[in-house]
């Protein structure tokens, strides 16, 4: 595309997105307090129904092209619509109409601030259209522009509460990250632009025949690698999530961060060398994420930190998944190659639901407790059921357990796994089983991690006083994650759909035969039919038990406790003491601080005591604060010459002119 | 249907062997061999009583841990006898339905407030989550010897031929035996005849349980034993042998399998908790040594 054609495409873009926004930002501004959430989400509606009728179009045609010359902007950009992009549209819809449901309760609390509920929902539906955006364009440059809109947008969900200082700074950390980010894709950009003349996704195709793959990959990669949070590059996650809230927190983890992956999938679908080294790359990484996401995430006592680091976790699996498919490219073992790709593609859709209604749950314990800190809370299932049912729901999900959705994606990265280890190639054979025992080891840290989030925040006793008078949170919230979770059974009662759909992106793509397609489309059926029965067992041992204890009336009376029958709630398990004992297992890969004065022997009568202990991130202490301190002490060093008295700055220009003319004078400088 | 029959058979004499090779062994006469469900039975009628801290989870849980169980023994198979539910990847399954069970019964102990019961939870989360690995790779090695991976297919195509293969089927009954003592919290890692709270795992956390739950998690133990004994006895069977033979061997596997454990726990004392993780973490290192054999088998990887 010619430069000037471009930036007057650009313009008239610009100039009519400017037109619609302020639009937008008129009726926003003037609409009364309590309105203006429902305006957002109707607006919500509006895009999700267009983006709907455009990934309907396309599932029903295969492809949807709309070019934009219908605007009267040139043709050459177009909005191009494949397989792959539909999902992820419906994807995005599915999640913000619900997360936008959600607000519409949550932000109830907050109709008189009218600044931060402005520019709040502003950014969410900002968010929402450049989102649905980004997966429609072909161009790279249109897709790094929206990006960065995207970026912004999040930061300013992000500091929705931007009074408190702390906020303010870890959102700075965020948005400063993503922009590192920007730089690996804007070279990347320039470099395909040198070689091939196309800044397009289909254009990669044709730097991938001829260039080196594998470095051209690995600058996408840390592109977009910011924004799924690979470790090591998440450190601004956990904080950032906490803050947020929570319907942008399920947004961004649940959809925003897939965005990523959508744009490493559509990479990755262009590649064609360098399988081997890409898969194993991706192999490593996603079992070193996965790892420390979950190691992380068990260390944590809040909610909110506790879910980011889980989305870590997930990012690694899908990783895992897109390592293993490419390895099965490399050593031609295509079984491992589809099962891998689309184990993967599922999963990135089911983290997104199970992700964003954890967030959403998680958010519900936040209204009615206004706190996130599990060692504050617990019996919230009494207080809060409707919540208590649908956060346990998320947590078997997204533990991978029968009978839904997460089970399904596991179960085909399983089912790769081994179909792999029939293949010949022994190093292949290593990774696999690398993979396998790090993938089933997180099956069972999940457990670990998901029994702690939720026994202790909504069974037992109440840790604090903050828990004793709570109720469940409004309809509408309830309502939005329930939607999430009828999808979630669908997943895993009707998997054949779902995995067709995943299936034929795949086949789009590498034009492979169907006997894969058929073979995993086999596995997910019998899955649903499996959990089926399962469902049905548990309901006849429960139907049965209560049909065999309907004479015996059960009595109540207090915890057994050797005895001792005080009601004391200090005596329970906390998020830290249930995680002690696997924090010196995992010792070499948390720190934990911990802020205690321990008793003075000369100390006759003690005083109340307090024992804090927090874990730490050891990637962002030792990788990123520690050097950036090294850095800035000695940028430090150079502050004496900034004196801030203009004397000695016209001295400094002085000199710099003496220093020129004299280096003139010596031939230095011609 | 008749792998399902044979379970309950099995578990019904299981925990009565048990219990009256122990009880030989330490000079005492001993129950009766079907005293474990009489006792059941007796639970069945009593009154329930609950923790006043306790929610609804606390109830549904056993309901839950025991269908687990039930769907567990629906895809293991017998021999040549498919199970009910068997697919492609049904072993899989077999581990994530009994983790299903383990994750309400873990969550049910929290639900009584008791800083006993979440101790216990507490282990059983890590002992269990530690576990997984091992039967993964010890069910992915066998996968890779056959080329199949479903439970039916992988027993009925092992054919231990050579000095090897017994090496390594010697070696998966081992590291079976281990893994179904610790899924069961039995000894090494947990005993169930403890009296102290403080060092219980799976005992402590149904303290509070009583009645019908208490009776179907019992009976979930006795089962669980079973299925494990079941698939110890695949390992050993022939595809053409006839059932007469087939059935007999079962029995005598699972009086065998019943007598090892009442050994273990006689002569073995119980590891210290702090060295519990490494015994565990080492049976992960013997599956790993399984998967090595397998590959030296099939000549992929040479010595």
């Amino acid at each position: 595309m010619e430069f000037t054609t471009f930036i007057k495409l650009f313009i008239d873009l610009l100039m009519l997105a400017v037109i619609w926004v302020l639009i937008y930002l008129g009726i926003l501004a003037f609409l009364p307090g309590r309105f203006k959430r429902y305006f957002s989400f109707f607006i919500v509606i509006i895009c999700s129904m267009m983006g709907g009728f455009i990934s309907y179009k396309t599932i029903h045609d295969g492809y949807y092209y709309f070019p934009l010359g219908n605007f009267g902007i040139l043709g050459e950009l177009d909005l191009k619509v494949d397989f792959l992009s539909a999902i992820f549209l419906l994807m995005i819809n599915l999640i913000t109409l619900c997360t936008s449901l959600y607000a519409v309760g949550f932000l109830k609390k907050f109709t008189g601030d009218n600044v931060a509920l402005n520019l709040h929902l502003f950014a969410f539906n900002c968010l929402h259209i450049t989102m649905l955006l980004l997966c429609m364009v072909d161009n790279l440059l249109i897709f790094i522009i929206l990006w960065e809109v995207m970026s912004f947008a999040s930061f300013v969900l992000i500091i929705f509460d931007f009074e408190k200082g702390k906020n303010l700074k870890s959102a700075i950390n965020y948005l400063l990250q993503m922009h590192i980010g920007v730089v690996f894709l804007t070279v990347a950009l320039i470099i395909l632009e040198q070689k091939t003349g196309h800044i397009t996704f289909s254009g990669l195709k044709e730097y991938f025949a001829t260039q080196p793959n594998f470095w051209m990959f690995l600058l996408f990669f840390l592109g977009f690698g910011f924004k799924m949070s690979f470790v090591p590059l998440h450190t601004w996650a956990a904080e950032n999530y906490s803050i947020a809230p929570p319907h942008a927190a399920a947004l961004m983890s649940g959809v925003m961060k897939k965005l990523g992956f959508y744009g490493l999938i559509r990479v990755l679908m262009s590649i064609q060398s360098d399988f081997q080294i890409i898969g194993i790359f991706l192999l490593l990484i996603g079992l070193l994420s996965g790892l420390y996401g979950i190691i992380s995430s068990i260390m944590q006592k809040d909610l909110k930190k506790t879910l980011a680091y889980s989305s870590i976790e997930n990012v690694g699996i899908i990783s895992i998944g897109l390592g293993m498919s490419f390895l099965g490219y490399a050593i031609k073992d295509y079984a491992l190659a589809f099962l891998g790709m689309s184990g993967a593609l599922l999963h990135i859709f089911n983290h997104a639901l199970f992700k964003s209604l954890l967030f959403l749950s998680a958010g519900d314990v936040e209204y009615s407790t206004s706190t996130t800190n599990i060692n504050e809370l617990g019996g919230l299932f009494k207080k809060m059921p409707y919540t208590g049912v649908l956060f346990l729901i998320g947590s078997l999900s997204i533990c991978g357990l029968p009978p839904f959705n997460g089970f399904i994606s596991e179960f085909l990265l399983y089912n790769g796994i081994f179909e792999g280890l029939n293949a010949t190639n022994v190093i292949a054979e290593v990774l696999l089983l690398v993979s396998l025992i790090i993938l089933s080891l997180l099956g069972g840290l999940s457990i670990y991690n998901y029994t702690k989030a939720f026994g202790l925040t909504f069974l037992g006793t109440p840790r604090s006083s903050k828990v004793t008078d709570t109720g469940d949170v409004p309809w509408k919230m309830i309502a939005a994650q329930a939607i999430i979770v009828i999808v979630i059974i669908s997943v895993d009662l009707f998997p054949g759909i779902f995995i067709q759909a995943v299936n034929k992106v795949i086949t789009d793509f590498t034009h492979q035969a169907p006997i894969f397609s058929q073979k995993s489309f086999d596995a997910a059926q019998n899955l649903g039919f499996v959990s089926l029965v399962f469902l049905g067992i548990i309901l006849a041992v429960f139907g049965l038990r209560t049909l065999l204890t309907y004479r015996n009336k059960s009595s109540y009376d207090a915890t057994w406790g050797c005895g001792y029958v005080g009601t004391d709630t200090n005596i329970q398990y906390t998020s830290n003491s249930y995680s002690e004992y696997f924090t010196k297992l995992a010792e070499p890969m948390v720190s934990i601080k911990t802020n205690y004065h321990p008793i003075d022997p000369n100390d006759i009568f003690p005083q109340n005591r307090n024992y804090e202990a927090t874990a730490h991130d050891i990637i962002q202490k030792k990788w990123i604060i520690k050097p950036v301190i090294i850095m800035y002490q000695i940028i430090k060093r150079f502050a004496v010459i900034q004196t801030g008295q203009t004397q000695y700055y016209i001295l400094y220009g002085f000199l710099f002119i003496i220093i020129l003319f004299v280096l003139t004078f010596l031939n230095v400088i011609k | 249907m008749l792998n399902i029959l044979l379970i309950i058979i099995a578990s019904i004499f299981f925990l009565g062997i048990v219990n009256r090779v122990r009880s030989t062994l330490s000079g005492r006469k001993g129950p009766g061999l079907v005293q474990s469900w009489l006792d059941i039975y007796r639970l069945t009628k009593k009154q329930a009583i609950y923790s006043k801290v306790s929610s609804f989870m606390f109830q549904i849980a056993p309901s839950i841990q025991f269908a687990s169980i039930i769907c567990a023994i629906l895809v293991v198979p017998f021999g040549n006898h498919e199970a009910i539910l068997a697919f492609d990847g049904d072993f899989i399954f077999f581990a994530y339905v009994l983790a299903v069970g383990k994750f309400f019964m873990i969550c049910a102990a929290l639900d009584t407030g008791s800083p006993f019961e979440g101790m216990g939870a507490n282990r059983e989360a890590l002992y269990s989550m530690l576990a997984e690995p091992a039967f993964f790779v010890l069910m992915g090695s066998f996968a890779m010897l056959t080329g199949h991976f479903s439970f039916h297919e992988i027993f009925n195509n092992i054919h231990f031929g050579s000095f090897e293969s017994f090496l390594l089927g010697g070696l998966a009954t081992y590291l079976l035996v281990q893994i179904a003592m610790v899924e069961n919290s039995r000894l090494p890692v947990d005993d169930p005849k403890t009296h102290l709270e403080l060092t219980m795992v799976h005992e402590v956390m149904i303290l509070d349980t009583s009645g019908i739950d208490l009776a179907m998690i019992a009976t979930a133990t006795t089962l669980k034993f079973a299925i494990y004994g079941m698939l110890i006895t695949n390992f050993f069977l022939d595809p053409t042998w006839s059932e007469w033979l087939k059935i007999p061997i079962f029995f005598t596997i699972q009086a065998g399998w019943a007598i090892t454990v009442a050994l273990l726990e006689s002569f073995r004392a119980r590891a210290r908790m702090k060295r519990n993780p490494l015994i565990i973490f080492s049976l992960t290192a013997l599956s790993i040594l399984i998967f090595f054999g397998v590959l030296i088998i099939m000549n992929k990887f040479m010595l």
